[in-house]
């Protein structure tokens, strides 16, 4: 059974718009005293949207990982795990392949995509300069990184119900190319 | 083939599902052997990076051990969650058997997909348990 | 030769405006904004209304000096763009531009809000390479 694209990727940036402006406007209004509750702080604002989106796909990961290990043999190594998220898990939810993996054998990977899926249709109001270049600035990559943390709890969850215990980053400056560092939580 | 009990256990060894017809002592003695069961999958699942034999590395470990009446049969998934099929007959098919393990871990991948199922907890949802009964009726 | 082209919502705002070749400036661009709109849906419905053969969907019209062809999608997207008076039938253009350009970059795009004024620097960015490459661009 398949999703079209299409749907998917707009509930995807209606679900992470959603987070931001609920984590940044309170949904009830607050009364005086209660004021102090209020998340004012952007650095938390920030920390928090990560946590939601975050956690939310670290959920679907796990339980994707089920499903979509279900039809073959059992990995034999860690290097297999990777090689599933790389090419399978990968395609079956970005669509594609990975383009690059690096690793230094004792527990961290570097995955590059250079057309991330969620990211291919970002873009960013044009400043009349440069019509070709599409490099973003500090506030730009805060945003971009709001559509990536919701995909890095996917790969977290996924390996984490494999066997893989991890923390994964991402960090883009062009879009939408883009790169997760999965490290594990074993290495030194 | 008369299944005795199915039960199923999570990656940190927890019991996420023990479904049986029986109760009371019965019951407790069926789920001492689903938990006895576990202990000879630890045995027949290979360490990561361990053999490499193709044969270790099915998702169906076969018959783990027989008892006076009984015989118990394992299977492990990619995400190391156990299934430990319980049963009566003496005249059973691995294939059956392998085929029944299948169609469970259909239905289970079924039961965690539930939006309100977190992972890890146990499974009380009545649409797997009456999936789980059609299906042992079935075999 | 392209001109130029529009893109309206379906309240009448503008939400595109781009040139490529316009020798002869407008007077008053906002103007032009404003009632370009306005005057394409008054000929949609009278071209439909006196057609001898129903149904009926107003393409495009041609004056001594330019061709303006006109693309409305289901949603109330609408589309113009002016050509020399020579150039032939842009419906696969239009359609391209809707389809591929606009849903993608614009519609699809999580910082575009749906009513604002089209910025997307990958949307004008494509459009531009996209018609620059038309073998009547020139």
């Amino acid at each position: 059974m398949s999703v079209s694209e299409s749907i998917w990727s707009l509930l995807l940036n209606e679900f992470v718009n959603y987070v931001v402006s609920s984590v940044s406007e309170p949904s009830e209004p607050t009364k005086e005293e209660n004021n102090e509750d209020f998340i004012n702080d952007p650095e938390d604002q920030k920390k928090i949207t990560k946590a939601k989106l975050s956690n939310a796909g670290y959920q679907i990961g796990q339980k994707l990982a089920d499903r979509y290990t279900k039809d073959r043999s059992r990995f034999r190594e860690q290097v297999d795990i990777i090689r599933f998220l790389c090419k399978d898990f990968w395609t079956l939810l970005f669509g594609k392949n990975v383009d690059n993996l690096k690793t230094n054998h004792r527990g961290m990977w570097i995955i590059r995509d250079e057309n991330f899926r969620p990211l291919r249709n970002l873009s960013f109001p044009f400043d009349g300069k440069n019509l070709k270049k599409f490099d973003l600035n500090e506030n730009q990559i805060q945003i971009v990184q709001r559509f990536l943390y919701f995909p890095c709890g996917l790969i977290r969850g996924a390996l984490s119900a494999l066997g893989i215990d991890a923390d994964v980053d991402v960090h883009c400056s062009l879009i939408p190319a883009c790169e997760f560092t999965v490290i594990s939580k074993e290495s030194n | 083939m008369k299944i005795i009990c199915v039960g199923i256990i999570g990656p940190q060894n927890n019991p996420l599902l023990i479904h049986t017809d029986f109760s009371g002592e019965e019951r407790k003695n069926i789920e001492y052997i689903v938990y006895t069961a576990l202990d000879f999958c630890e045995e027949k699942i290979p360490a990561m990076s361990g053999n490499k034999k193709s044969s270790l590395f099915e998702s169906y470990l076969g018959l783990l051990f027989p008892t006076e009446d009984l015989r118990v049969y394992g299977y492990v998934t990619n995400t190391h969650h156990k299934y430990v099929l319980v049963l009566d007959d003496s005249d059973v098919k691995d294939v059956d058997t392998k085929k029944f393990f299948v169609q469970l871990h259909d239905i289970f991948i079924q039961a965690i997909s539930n939006p309100f199922y977190n992972y890890g907890e146990k499974i009380e949802s009545l649409n797997f348990i009456s999936n789980l009964k059609s299906l042992i009726s079935k075999s | 030769m392209i001109y130029n082209l529009f893109i309206f919502s379906k309240d009448n705002k503008c939400l595109y405006y781009y040139e490529w070749n316009r020798p002869l400036k407008a007077d008053s661009l906002d103007y032009e904004k404003e009632n370009l709109s306005g005057l394409l849906i008054a000929i949609c419905d009278f071209v439909s209304k006196i057609s001898p053969i129903k149904p009926s969907f107003f393409k495009s019209y041609s004056t001594s000096s330019y061709k303006l062809h006109y693309y409305e999608s289901l949603s109330g997207f609408r589309m113009a763009i002016l050509t020399d008076p020579t150039t032939g039938d842009l419906t696969d253009s239009l359609e391209y531009i809707y389809g591929e350009l606009f849903t993608n970059y614009v519609m699809k795009n999580p910082l575009y809000e749906i009513g604002q004024e089209i910025k997307s620097q990958k949307f004008i960015y494509e459009l531009d390479l996209y018609i620059s490459k038309l073998p009547f661009f020139k």
